[in-house]
């Protein structure tokens, strides 16, 4: 049998990350946003840690999830070249403002933008978003288990939320 | 943009700001409180979370929005026990991180960032004018990552210093982060080609 106990992969920042169960897929999110995809018929699911809202056409580099719009498609071809032929849903947690308002000149706020590309990018590819928790203040952890599908949400200030 | 050409104007005048914080710092609390930079490097983003124990190691990091020619981000980013150690030799209670707490870590990070900063910007010869740093107590890569994301200007990379507090015979290793804004290196592009 070998190592058959289920790994907790750790979706570091821009990385995507496919499994099936019973492995388990976490991240930590502040303005990034995890993107979870997964597949109803076949049980294969990826997480993507989105960094960035918009690639503006860049070619995809050694981080496929660093951009919303190239996550979202590195999630979607990955699972399919893996076998999965279902539906896909998915999942989504993360985006928040992390600093206070910046004055003068406020750069804008990339945890905001990252939640409405990563949406824009699920709709194009006609996924649904059957649970979300985003924007808010603090930093979250996030773990997604492709056998029960659910996503747990821990807010640094100790909410937590399964999706 | 030349990412090594700024990175080398920093590290030559890196010094200046230890010791203008060493000095300020050490007036500022009446002990003797020296600051020395260790290095200064760029820090690819992928390495990041392990630079700082763990992704979800919770930091105490002091943000600042940087104003100027020279504008970005800076942060002062502590593990929890250093910061613990600091606010000490301010007799403060580090246990509950209250309001007397923040105000003395965010007074020191306004000393210390202004410091680095204030060397910068004469050297350059471009404003750089820290605003009032936030206390934050998080998931240090979910800040970290956070900040990165709102300058997003090295590709992968930020410029890290690797400072050290010493006093009372206690070394509390710091890293200081700066991400200046895009529109800021476009300026010092231009003050290098202007000579």
């Amino acid at each position: 049998m070998g190592d058959s106990g289920p790994k907790i992969l750790k979706v570091l920042i821009g990385q995507v990350h496919l499994t099936r169960p019973p492995n388990l897929m976490e991240a930590v999110l502040g303005s990034c946003v995890g993107v979870a995809i997964y597949d109803e018929k076949d049980g294969i699911a990826g997480l993507a840690h989105v960094f960035l809202p918009d690639s503006s056409g860049k070619a995809v580099q050694s981080l496929p999830g660093k951009y919303a719009d190239q996550a979202v498609e590195s999630l979607v071809e990955g699972i399919r070249s893996h076998g999965g032929s279902g539906k896909l849903r998915a999942k989504i947690a993360g985006g928040a403002r992390m600093f206070g308002p910046a004055k003068d000149g406020s750069p804008p706020d990339v945890g905001t933008l990252n939640i409405a590309a990563t949406r824009e990018a699920l709709k194009r590819f006609d996924i649904p978003i059957m649970g979300a928790d985003t924007g808010g203040t603090c930093g979250r952890r996030v773990c997604f288990n492709p056998a029960n599908r659910e996503y747990l949400v821990e807010s640094f200030n100790n909410e937590r939320r399964i999706l | 943009m030349n990412i090594t050409k700024i990175l080398g104007e920093i590290a030559l005048v890196a010094h200046l700001g230890a010791e203008k914080a060493s000095s300020a710092l050490s007036s500022f609390t009446g002990q003797q409180i020296s600051v020395r930079v260790d290095s200064v490097n760029l820090l690819p983003l992928e390495e990041l979370a392990d630079e700082l124990g763990g992704d979800d190691c919770v930091l105490i990091i002091l943000h600042s929005w940087i104003k100027g020619r020279m504008s970005g981000q800076a942060m002062l980013v502590f593990e929890e026990p250093a910061a613990a150690g600091l606010v000490r030799v301010f007799d403060c209670d580090p246990s509950g991180w209250g309001e007397m707490e923040r105000s003395m870590m965010e007074e020191t990070a306004n000393i210390a960032i202004s410091s680095f900063m204030n060397s910068l910007s004469a050297h350059l010869g471009m404003s750089c004018i820290p605003q009032p740093p936030l206390f934050i107590h998080d998931l240090g890569g979910a800040i970290i990552a956070s900040a990165a994301a709102e300058s997003a200007i090295f590709g992968d990379r930020l410029i890290r210093y690797a400072v050290r507090f010493s006093c009372n015979d206690k070394d509390l290793a710091v890293n200081l982060f700066f991400m200046p804004s895009s529109e800021s290196l476009e300026n010092f592009e231009g003050e290098v080609a202007h000579g």
